[in-house]
């Protein structure tokens, strides 16, 4: 088996390399080089990798695709209108069917079921020439004239978390990202929310990590609310594909990038 | 899926990711090196544990 040869710890290398050629003119040039060995010696160590060690490897790199499993409940819909941003197209809206049917109605004229063969929460998508944002301006009015408070029925995270999967077309491996917009779920993640009921996940997926879309529209992280589980979900996160990948590194950049790719813009 | 589909199919993703990390303009060069660092680190730790042992 082939190893790979350190003279000092890779971390104190590119340390040291970066901030030695911080002001330098060809440092672009130099990282570049150095990003380069470094990808080469992993490449050439690949073939003698465990399936394990390669997991690991795989988790570190962002997939770049544009086609990221997001899923949304319609409690983020909902909150969209509340903080005037459009979801962006790609995020898939899970209907919680537990909803007034006159909700339902609503959804149903801007969305189109996509899947609904092993869930009790379906999938939607935007219908054609549908706007996201009028959905969430016609639910928010019904919301504000049935004054409606949403309970969480004891398997609403088992429900949810399958709704997700159904919705987002998650693959085996891959982590989906539920944008909450109850202001009851504050963020959780719902692999240790269940564990608590004593149930599992009934997904192919590690976890499922719920988040506030209003904690990300501020452009707060929510490891500054001291959540653990949380903080317990971070490499879990980080094998997400594009703008997920960087919540390892928790810094506002991270989540900043995390709004822009997964949910859009504000109006 | 045998283990070693499993290990071709997941040399491959890796490959892809590879690339696309390489080709991306999204990702400052200063994070790439970082993901690459600790990419490398992962294959790394468990190589010299296995060197230890033999």
């Amino acid at each position: 088996m082939s190893t790979v040869q350190h003279t000092s710890s890779p971390e104190q290398e590119a340390l040291e390399l970066i901030g030695t050629l911080a002001a330098a003119p060809e440092k672009t040039a130099v990282l570049q080089e150095f990003l380069t060995e470094r990808l080469k010696a992993l490449d050439t160590n690949l073939k003698d990798a465990s399936v394990d060690q390669l997991r690991k490897v795989l988790n570190e790199f962002p997939s770049g695709e544009p086609d990221s499993p997001v899923a949304a409940s319609t409690g983020a819909v909902e909150a969209c209108s509340v903080k005037g941003v459009e979801l962006d197209p790609r995020i898939q809206v899970v209907l919680d069917k537990s909803r007034s049917p006159i909700i339902q109605a609503v959804l149903d004229k801007y969305f189109t079921s996509v899947d609904a063969s092993h869930s009790d929460r379906i999938g939607w998508e935007l219908r054609d020439g549908a706007v996201a944002k009028d959905a969430v301006r016609e639910i928010d009015a019904l919301n504000r004239e049935l004054h409606r408070e949403t309970l969480l029925p004891t398997d609403y995270a088992a429900s949810l978390a399958e709704g997700y999967e159904t919705a987002a077309g998650a693959r085996t491996g891959e982590v989906v990202l539920g944008v909450s917009g109850s202001q009851k779920m504050d963020h959780w993640d719902m692999k240790s929310h269940l564990a608590e009921q004593n149930m599992s996940l009934p997904t192919r997926y590690d976890s499922i990590v719920s988040l506030n879309l209003s904690l990300l529209l501020r452009g707060e992280h929510p490891l500054e609310g001291g959540k653990k589980e949380l903080r317990d979900a971070r490499g879990v996160l980080a094998a997400y594909g594009t703008g997920l990948y960087a919540y390892d590194h928790v810094d506002s950049r991270s989540w900043a990038r995390l709004r822009l790719s997964a949910l859009g813009s504000p109006n | 899926m045998t283990d070693e589909n499993d290990k071709s199919a997941l040399i491959t993703e890796i490959r892809k990711r590879i690339k696309y990390l390489t080709e991306t303009e999204e990702i400052p060069i200063e994070e790439k090196i970082e993901i690459a660092r600790r990419a490398l680190e992962k294959m790394g730790s468990e190589e010299q544990e296995e060197a230890v042992v033999q």
